[in-house]
């Protein structure tokens, strides 16, 4: 059931038996795993059904570190959470991402990848994913795209499957009905929670202080509270319930907050390949039919890492076309060309016959241009560009942090301190320098590497981006000195406080984010049903 | 010219320099003449302009002083013939390939203007590139 929290009375308190903050990716995942329990669950979303603009400025806050996204759109306000506007890349982390690696201060999880692994793959289902494997050999010889001729020692293909096409990628719209049908799951909307509440020995949870834009003050009583508002947002709420510990709930070792992730990404160099139709067609996303994508990637081998004592770094090689192809594929004219041939099967777009042909006459030349492209030139590479995604070293100094101002319900707002570290530049430059060498000795052809290390960690080139990754403000480790969450993601002296979403990751890791958060979250509505009995 | 369109250009000379693997993978038939070894050398590249503008770049990077003399001892000694025998074009590039090869495994490269390119096949350029002779 949705309940709209504006239509409720001032002052009204709401009573369950769990209570999930935020339903993103994480709270649809315990929603979805709680439903059919046999206890109450309430899941309080911030937003509405969909994003609205005044719900998304709560989330506004101030970059002070490394340039990043303005603060109030890398995460989402409304039922869905940030999937809605996900790229829908996904691929697993390997083992060797979990583990602790003696060059890297900080790393390692206190769980491996088999103790995730049975969550995958009902993540992998959540995510509605064509294929259940990760072996390159299925898009070789399924599909016949062609790989590198890699050392393993050195690089390997990684291949991404993407959620496509939207809206399969966006949670809020496809699992809107099952968790509305939900007979023991209410959804709250535009709930938002202001402040978590504890008894005085501040390790209990006892309720929580919610606000509606516009509308009432509520509460919640609950036995079991989770928190899913996502890596921005999960320290915030901590750091600003501070009214029995000064530091914020679970916030007694200075750790909530630290230690922010992003998988940085720049653009770092040009492969110019010896042979025009060199084997990379695995690279860059390709779309296998109507209904299925996947994106290659080459990244540095677990050898290569121990060898050179780097971090992950995974090459991203995208064909480059000519200017004037890309200009005639975007064009008019072809825009009238495909909405012809979608036509044949498509009755609406029939209807605009008679104005696409127009169109197709008028822009002839770019509809020329782009035949001869498609018929002659498209199966020949003659240069890649490169740009590399690193898995950074976790940084304490990298943090969120609140600042004085305050959001139109009187939560503090957060500064980003986003930074990264001598080793991620260093990596960067070695798993390119290696990939040049080797792309040499194996005669594949030239690459050129166009971002200096400098060794200063704070002077990036001006690509440098994020992945809309935010992570590890809430890190998960069994020792409460070194993170703010356990194994099973509770926190670290409190009772009845749980964690989900990608604030747990204590490294950023080689895969992308989302497959696990939703494992993880899958892992803790285990922990928690059993917790309750 | 800006950075950009420098790298740009050198780019553009680049790719006609990349047809050294696609010869000596046997696409091209050569004369099997002998020839002197520094006679060769400055026949090897079948795209001379973009070999002399690699190595144009090479001899800047290195102080702009080489001799050609220096440079033809330089790419001789890193191959298994001596610099007085002569040399057919194809064996040339055949043992020329495979020593920069050799030289990216080993890390004998050299970066120019972000290009990574072998030591050798560097040398080689810069002979060329000092060199009036024309390829065959």
């Amino acid at each position: 059931m949705f309940i709209d929290a504006r239509t409720l009375p001032a002052g009204h308190q709401i009573t369950t038996e769990v209570c999930v903050i935020g339903a993103g990716a994480a709270g649809i995942t315990l929603a979805r795993e709680f439903t059919g329990k046999s206890f109450q669950v309430a899941m309080l979303e911030g937003g509405n059904l969909d994003i609205e603009p005044e719900a998304q400025t709560l989330n506004s806050g101030f970059n002070v570190g490394l340039p990043y996204f303005p603060l109030d759109m890398t995460h989402a306000r409304c039922f869905g959470g940030t999937t809605e506007w996900w790229g829908g890349h996904c691929r697993p982390l390997s083992e060797y991402d979990f583990e602790a690696k003696e060059w890297i201060p900080h790393s390692g999880w206190p769980i491996t990848k088999s103790e995730v692994q049975p969550y995958y793959k009902r993540a992998e289902k959540m995510c509605s994913l064509p294929f259940h494997t990760w072996a390159n050999s299925l898009w070789e010889k399924q599909f016949g795209l062609r790989m590198l001729p890699l050392d393993e020692k050195l690089f390997e293909t990684r291949v991404a499957q993407l959620v496509h096409p939207a809206p399969q990628s966006r949670f809020g719209t496809v699992y809107r009905d099952e968790v509305r049908k939900s007979k023991n799951v209410t959804t709250y909307l535009n709930a938002n929670v202001t402040n978590i509440q504890t008894d005085h020995s501040g390790k209990n949870v006892t309720g929580l202080q919610v606000a509606c834009l516009k509308g009432p003050q509520l509460s919640v009583k609950a036995k079991v509270y989770i928190l899913a508002t996502g890596g921005l947002e999960n320290p915030r709420l901590l750091l600003a319930s501070n009214r029995v510990h000064a530091k914020g709930v679970g916030n007694q070792n200075d750790l909530v907050g630290r230690f922010f992730l992003e998988h940085p990404r720049f653009d770092a160099g040009m492969f110019v390949p010896s042979s025009s139709r060199p084997p990379v067609s695995v690279y860059g996303v390709k779309y296998l039919n109507s209904e299925t994508a996947i994106k290659g990637y080459v990244g540095t081998t677990p050898e290569l890492m121990r060898e050179k004592q780097m971090v992950d770094v995974q090459l991203r090689l995208e064909t480059e076309y000519a200017t004037n192809y890309r200009r005639a594929r975007s064009s008019r004219g072809m825009a009238a060309v495909r909405r012809l041939s979608e036509g044949l099967s498509n009755p609406v777009a029939r209807d605009h016959f008679g104005r696409d042909i127009t169109n197709v006459a008028a822009d002839l030349e770019q509809v020329l241009r782009f035949s001869y492209w498609w018929t002659f030139e498209r199966q020949y590479v003659h240069r890649m560009s490169i740009a590399t995604r690193v898995a950074p070293a976790p940084n304490p100094e990298s943090r969120v942090s609140l600042v004085g101002d305050r959001d139109a319900l009187g939560v503090p707002r957060i500064q980003l301190d986003w930074r990264l570290s001598e080793i991620d530049k260093r990596s960067a430059r070695i798993a390119m320098e290696t990939f040049a060498n080797h792309i040499g000795h194996k005669g594949l052809g030239r690459v050129q590497i166009t971002f200096v290390d400098d060794g200063n960690p704070r002077s990036w080139p001006t690509t440098l981006a994020g992945g809309w990754h935010t992570m590890g403000t809430t890190r998960m480790s069994d020792d409460p000195k070194c993170g703010v969450v356990d194994r099973n993601c509770q926190v670290h002296g409190m009772s009845n406080l749980w964690i989900a979403g990608c604030s747990v990751f204590p490294t950023a890791g080689s895969g992308t984010p989302t497959m696990l958060l939703i494992a993880l979250a899958s892992r803790l509505a285990e922990h928690v049903t059993e917790r309750m009995g | 010219m800006t950075m950009e369109n420098s790298r740009r250009h050198f780019a553009k000379k680049l790719f006609g320099w990349g047809s050294l693997a696609w010869i000596s993978a046997g696409n091209f038939r050569l004369s099997p003449e002998r020839v002197p070894f520094g006679h060769a050398l400055a026949q090897v590249f079948t795209e001379k302009a973009s070999a002399d503008t690699i190595g144009k770049e090479y001899l800047a990077s290195v102080g702009g002083n080489a001799d050609a003399k220096a440079i033809l001892e330089s790419v001789a000694s890193a191959l298994p013939i001596p610099l007085n025998k002569d040399v057919s074009v194809e064996s040339l590039r055949v043992l020329l390939n495979r020593r920069i090869r050799e030289d990216f495994r080993l890390g004998n490269t050299v970066s120019l203007k972000g290009w990574v390119l072998s030591q050798t096949e560097a040398r080689a350029c810069a002979f060329s590139a000092l060199s009036d002779d024309r390829p065959v």
